[in-house]
């Protein structure tokens, strides 16, 4: 089987290229960037491309897009870090039938390659449902936004405010403050405060 | 004499990949851990000569799992690999006594470089790490010292991590109340008052990424 390998971390590439071969599969292609992929897939029409997410100029999804129709055999698996949030309703949009995350393990990888040049979709098991879900009812499989209000009582929440203070603050109650703050935690899918000011840090709402 | 390579890297992966890859060079891996507790008691117990370690790791991460793997297989050789480039990073490895820092975005040639050079007696540092940053480790003058002690960085990083008093006692086999005065001695020394500051303190010294 001919595979196409695409990550700009150049050791990550060369270990998951290892571990293929050994497995039996011809590396026909190793790309560092999106627009690399996109050209070493149309030039070799790989059976199966595993394309990381977080790539420089074109992401993995959009390269996924762009090979429907310009390399429709090539199946597509995406690569990506928990970190990254890559959307797994957007890789199915795009005709991606493998998402993969990096702290799977190679057996779990390999697996996927072989299911989706099969032809079957592989996503991770606890994505799986809410995506396809999602689909098929079209609504967003995503996490709901926060309100306004929420995202100021996260801010307060990641400086280091209390409770008492943030209310002072926004002119609440505690107890409203308190009820957003579980709001917010539910939405979130977070279940300790420490995560809360790591969330706020990613996305960049507070400075560290 | 054949060399025995522990890895550490939370992306399992990426380090059965790195074993594939280290195997066909004629290393010999016998460890892999997915956090820095793991590698340090797989150090202790296995008596690796060289140690490659991510930095990002979660329970501890590698510079502070390296200063532990030096203190107790004397003579190993450590070398982190990982995709911080930043000054901070690099500095905190050089203070820890770490010779080899190599970014994932190089070949693994560098990565077998750097065993090479660090065998030899050398530092090696991946190329695009800014020679401002040797410059000010050699001139020292830059390097401010360390507030905190080994165990207190340890202790800080699960704080960070959300852990309780009770899951950070369990997790360094100490008392709960060893833990909770490590952690009020912690906040006293960085004049923090609360966990969300601990986090951020934690974020920008690099024990956990945010």
């Amino acid at each position: 089987m001919h595979v196409l390998l695409a990550d700009d971390h150049i050791i990550f590439r060369e270990s998951l290229c290892a571990l293929l071969e050994d497995e039996g599969f011809d590396v026909m292609g190793e790309a560092a960037t999106g627009p690399e992929a996109l050209r070493m897939a149309e030039a070799g029409h790989p059976d199966v491309a595993i394309l990381d997410y977080n790539m420089p100029e074109l992401d993995g999804i959009s390269v996924a897009r762009e090979l429907q129709k310009s390399s429709p055999h090539t199946q597509t698996v995406l690569l990506t870090s928990e970190e990254d949030n890559a959307s797994a309703v957007e890789a199915l949009r795009a005709g991606m039938h493998g998402y993969v995350y990096k702290s799977q393990t190679a057996a779990d990888l390999i697996s996927t390659i072989r299911e989706v040049a099969r032809g079957a979709i592989h996503f991770n098991t606890h994505l799986a449902a809410g995506a396809l879900n999602a689909l098929n009812t079209g609504a967003s499989s995503e996490p709901e936004p926060l309100t306004e209000r929420e995202r100021q009582v996260l801010i307060l929440i990641a400086k280091g405010n209390t409770t008492r203070n943030i209310a002072k603050q926004l002119g609440l109650s505690a107890k409203t403050v308190e009820s957003h703050r579980s709001r917010i935690m539910q939405k979130l899918h977070v279940h300790r405060a420490a995560e809360l000011i790591r969330y706020a840090i990613r996305r960049q709402l507070i400075t560290p | 004499m054949q060399q025995r390579i522990l890895l550490a890297d939370d992306h399992p992966m990426f380090r059965q990949g790195l074993k594939a890859l280290l195997e066909r060079e004629g290393f010999q891996v016998v460890a892999e851990a997915s956090d820095g507790h793991e590698a340090v008691r797989l150090a202790r117990q296995l008596n690796p000569t060289i140690a490659v370690l991510d930095i990002g790791m979660p329970l501890l991460n590698g510079i502070d799992a390296a200063r532990q793997i030096m203190k107790q297989n004397v003579g190993i050789q450590v070398v982190l690999l990982t995709m911080y480039e930043e000054e901070a990073y690099v500095l905190e490895a050089l203070r820890a006594g770490i010779r080899g820092y190599v970014l994932k975005a190089q070949a693994a040639n560098d990565l077998l470089g750097a065993i090479r050079e660090i065998q030899r007696g050398s530092v090696y540092l991946s190329p695009g790490i800014s020679k401002t940053v040797v410059d000010a480790y050699v001139g020292k003058s830059e390097l401010p010292v360390d507030p905190l002690t080994d165990r207190e960085r340890q202790v800080l990083q699960l704080v960070a991590e959300g852990k309780t008093t009770k899951e950070v006692a369990e997790v360094l086999g100490l008392s709960a109340k060893t833990a909770d005065s490590h952690r009020t001695r912690i906040m006293q020394k960085l004049e923090i008052h609360e966990t969300a500051g601990l986090v951020r303190y934690a974020v920008r010294r690099g024990f956990i990424k945010a």
